[in-house]
């Protein structure tokens, strides 16, 4: 589903005409995984029990079915054009859409991304995964996770003024994240994970001194063919200069993934949150 | 060129270490701008529950995506399988 996501929802004329829209969505293995009241919709729509790739509804406040439609969403017939998708998404927008009454929207829209609130600073990280260009336009829209902060994480990133190894088990959580979508035999999973991981006292400035970690690290998929590739991890850690509690974090990755035939580059960057 | 100028002279005055510094330019040239994020200027629920709530106090409608994968779910908003 990233054509739908890159490509056609992300069309920005789609956008403009999904701003009154409240959006959601359900997915599953089969229609069978339905939680009830999305069976409810499904079933109003008299979609059929065979399987159904994707599918547009619109509904009231109360659940009732309004419109619905199977969109023609095939990237080989618009040669995996994004632009041609786009604007074919568009219009299947329009005729789904066509004199139904819908609220004026008056606000600016608002970017509104994954985020970790917690207790402890910091909260969480956040992670945006770009890709490079490729023949097919995958991943035209970023993927954006959060991973929250444990204690025992903070713990482990606490300010040492000795070079010493990072874990690959302590940020784990974090590295379970940094895989492409759509990898269509894989079930979000890793076979395994590897690596080292340095951190070094990387002085300091008016503020805050800093740590950097450094290292490689292999990821195996979990999928049939047991996809691999590495990456190359560099993280700043910043620490206020009388404490070794950790204050942020900004990071990268940066690494080339198998999709088909193909090499991607994969780009992920790492912030703290809120800060 | 203003704005270049004095995020120069920030970053110099600051005596921000080298290798934290090129890490952070990393960090800044990987992070996507608002422009590739449009995606996440719709207004997303993350559940029919969710968003049939919504739609109650703000008298809005839903748009609901449905999707089958064979291996498993997708997570529309954050993009992941």
């Amino acid at each position: 589903m990233d054509h739908v996501r890159g490509s056609s929802l992300a069309w920005p004329e789609s956008l403009d005409v999904l701003r009154p829209f409240i959006v959601t969505w359900w997915s599953g293995r089969t229609i069978s995984d339905m939680p009830s009241d999305v069976r409810a919709v499904y079933d109003q729509a008299n979609f059929g029990t065979n399987h159904i790739n994707l599918a547009l509804t619109v509904v009231d406040e109360k659940g009732k079915l309004l419109r619905s439609t199977v969109p023609f969403v095939q990237p080989p017939a618009f040669q995996f054009d994004p632009a041609a998708q786009g604007r074919s998404f568009k219009s299947q927008l329009d005729s789904l859409l066509k004199d139904l009454p819908l609220p004026k929207i008056q606000t600016q829209p608002k970017l509104n991304l994954p985020d970790v609130i917690g207790e402890g600073q910091p909260a969480g990280v956040r992670l945006y995964l770009t890709f490079g260009s490729n023949r097919l336009n995958h991943y035209r829209t970023p993927t954006v996770e959060v991973v929250p902060m444990t204690d025992a994480l903070r713990k482990s990133l606490s300010y040492s003024s000795q070079e010493h190894e990072i874990k690959i088990a302590d940020i784990q959580p974090w590295l379970e994240q940094m895989y492409p979508p759509a990898i269509m035999d894989g079930f979000g999973g890793f076979a395994k994970i590897t690596g080292k991981l340095i951190a070094s006292p990387a002085g300091k400035d008016d503020d805050f001194r800093y740590l950097l970690v450094k290292g490689d690290v292999t990821f195996e998929l979990d999928n049939r063919g047991r996809s691999g590739y590495s990456g190359k991890l560099d993280i700043v850690l910043r620490y206020p200069l009388q404490s070794s509690e950790l204050h942020s974090i900004r990071g990268v990755m940066v690494s080339e993934v198998p999709k088909g035939p193909e090499m991607i580059q994969m780009t992920v960057a790492i912030e703290s949150r809120p800060k | 060129m203003i704005t270049a100028i004095v995020t120069m002279l920030a970053i110099a005055s600051s005596g921000t270490p080298e290798p934290v510094q090129r890490v952070l330019d990393l960090f800044a040239a990987a992070k996507p701008g608002r422009e590739q994020l449009g995606f996440f200027t719709l207004d997303w629920a993350m559940s029919l529950s969710e968003a049939k709530q919504r739609a109650s106090k703000e008298h809005r409608p839903i748009l609901l995506i449905l999707n089958t994968n064979i291996s498993a779910g997708t997570n529309f908003f954050s993009g992941h399988t």
